[in-house]
């Protein structure tokens, strides 16, 4: 597992988790992220059971784990929140924050523990962590991916988390953190949009909010940071983009697209 | 982690398997009990033909057998939810050790930041309260490179305190849980009992009988099979029983765990 920082400017950093050499191979590669604000800290989706003792060895450089006063969960998602319990075994004063209808679903992880989930209203809401002026934004990111869906925004840093919007299934030899070519990156994350992300109008809404808060740096969980004239790249080429198909996007809607239906005639 | 805490992990994960065993077999008892109800409902049909004094009393012992079922019926219902209240403790324990497992790996991954000299090269185990104690020992007086390892070594320490007080809690409690278990078969066993005794007694009854005498040798028969499924299947209950007992002992005095 490596770490790195990725903003750091009076007491506040942004560092991401991810690119875990040490993780089985079936297990889909992801980032987490640690905001560090005050000497208090903010887990971004915190991973998966499976990696987590790489993810808090690696937290444990910036930050004493005790200090880290929130977690986020993007969504619902095993990769997302599988660790959710391990995390508040350690921790014993931790607020998780996640879309109020997945609350008691998130529950599930709790394997003994009680999880403090605070649900999150539809039209998101503001966090803050240390004693600076560090406030934490969650923005709508609903049906892009997940019913109930957040980005993460922090106007200090100009950063904006973006959970799996911006996902990409990266080769086991991809180890940049920043995307370098942005066109040759469409094909890691083209296959993960269109199947992953089930509305186009959803989708180009939260483009469109994206433009407003005009991030220097968008930050998804799996894959590849974008930055600076990647950033409208990215925006533009989502906009462009019709999600919500599975079949190749051929005959989404047909009747007969069923193995029942093909197995009857 | 040494092997041997991999072991009791895996060994807890085998009397996890006794617990759901043991479900499956009360559920088939009370497939066993309904077997008696009928074979008694049958009894009372029989007797009722005979219409004479002898038909009476045969009617009577009947009966009797075919309440057994609602006697034995509470005490079945007490097996299964002891058996789901112990497998609920045999995961609680199986949980808190997959989280020693993992905090075991935290320690270690602390100490190759920390360039190895903080467990300096032993092995520190988290398994148990003497071994916690001794980390939480070195990280005071071992220098760090940076104040949040030792202050995170201290968190991990203390919560793995808690793991292994609930690990305690929950061995003891399942050591309860198989007494009241064992209370419980015997309890059944005991109606088996008397199934086969009124099976005896309808037996010396219908001896007297002139015609009809071979439906009832035949319900005595059905009888005692029903009550030596019954025997056969509590008895292989003891013997999970039995076992998990002996996992439990071995975990509670290997020195791991304290
Ligand atoms: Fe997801
Ligand atoms: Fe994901």
């Amino acid at each position: 597992m490596r770490s790195h920082v990725i903003y750091s400017q009076d007491g506040h950093e942004w560092i991401v988790i991810g690119r875990d050499t040490e993780k089985k191979e079936e297990i889909v590669d992801t980032n987490q992220y640690l905001i560090v604000s005050g000497n208090q800290g903010m887990i971004l989706d915190p991973g998966g059971f499976e990696i987590f003792s790489s993810v808090i060895g690696e937290v444990t450089k910036y930050i004493s784990v005790n200090n880290i006063k929130i977690i986020f969960s993007s969504h619902q998602d095993p990769d997302i929140a599988s660790s959710l319990a391990l995390w508040v075994d350690i921790i014993k004063d931790v607020d998780t924050y996640c879309w109020w209808g997945w609350q008691g679903f998130l529950a599930h992880f709790g394997m003994g523990n009680a999880i403090k989930l605070i649900g999150i209203p539809d039209e998101g809401m503001e966090v803050q962590i240390g004693t600076s002026n560090s406030f934490q934004y969650f923005v709508p990111a609903h049906y892009c991916h997940s019913s109930g869906n957040y980005s993460v925004f922090d106007p200090k840093a100009k950063i904006l988390f973006s959970g799996d919007i911006g996902a990409a299934l990266l080769p086991s030899d991809y180890t940049d953190l920043f995307v370098t070519n942005f066109d040759s990156h469409i094909q890691f994350m083209e296959g993960f949009h269109k199947r992953w992300m089930s509305s186009t109008k959803d989708l180009r809404a939260w483009v469109a909010r994206a433009r407003a808060l005009n991030p220097s740096m968008i930050c998804p969980q799996h894959g590849a940071i974008f930055e600076g004239e990647n950033v409208g790249r990215f925006l533009n080429w989502l906009e462009a983009l019709e999600v919500g198909h599975w079949n190749r996007g051929q005959e989404d809607t047909n009747v007969n697209n069923c193995v029942w239906m093909k197995w009857k005639k | 982690m040494s092997n041997k805490f991999q072991e009791i992990y895996l060994d807890i994960n085998k009397i996890l398997l006794s617990g759901v065993n043991i479900l499956n077999i009360s559920s088939t008892l009370k497939s066993i009990s309904m077997d008696l109800k009928l074979l008694a409902i049958n009894g009372i049909v029989q007797a009722a033909k005979i219409g004479t004094k002898q038909g009476q009393s045969l009617i009577a012992l009947s009966a009797f057998l075919s309440d057994l079922p609602l006697t034995i019926a509470p005490e079945l219902e007490d097996l299964e939810r002891q058996s789901i209240k112990m497998s609920k403790s045999i995961i609680g324990i199986s949980i808190n050790i997959r989280k020693l497992l993992v905090k075991n790996k935290i320690i270690h991954k602390i100490d190759s930041i920390n360039s190895g000299n903080f467990l300096n090269g032993n092995a520190y185990e988290l398994n148990s309260i003497g071994g916690l104690m001794e980390i939480k020992r070195r990280a005071a007086n071992v220098p760090f490179i940076d104040d949040n390892l030792k202050t995170s070594i201290d968190s991990i320490v203390e919560s793995s305190i808690i793991n292994i007080e609930e690990i305690y809690l929950f061995l003891n409690e399942i050591s309860l849980d198989i007494v009241k278990l064992k209370n419980k078969i015997d309890r059944i066993r005991r109606n088996g009992f008397i199934a086969n005794y009124m099976g005896s007694n309808i037996s010396i009854e219908s001896s007297y009988l002139v015609g009809g005498k071979s439906s009832f040798n035949s319900l005595v028969s059905n009888i005692k099979k029903i009550v030596d499924k019954l025997n056969n299947s509590l008895d292989s209950i003891i013997d999970m029983l039995a076992h998990s007992e002996n996992i439990l002992n071995n975990v509670k005095h290997s020195n791991l765990i304290k």
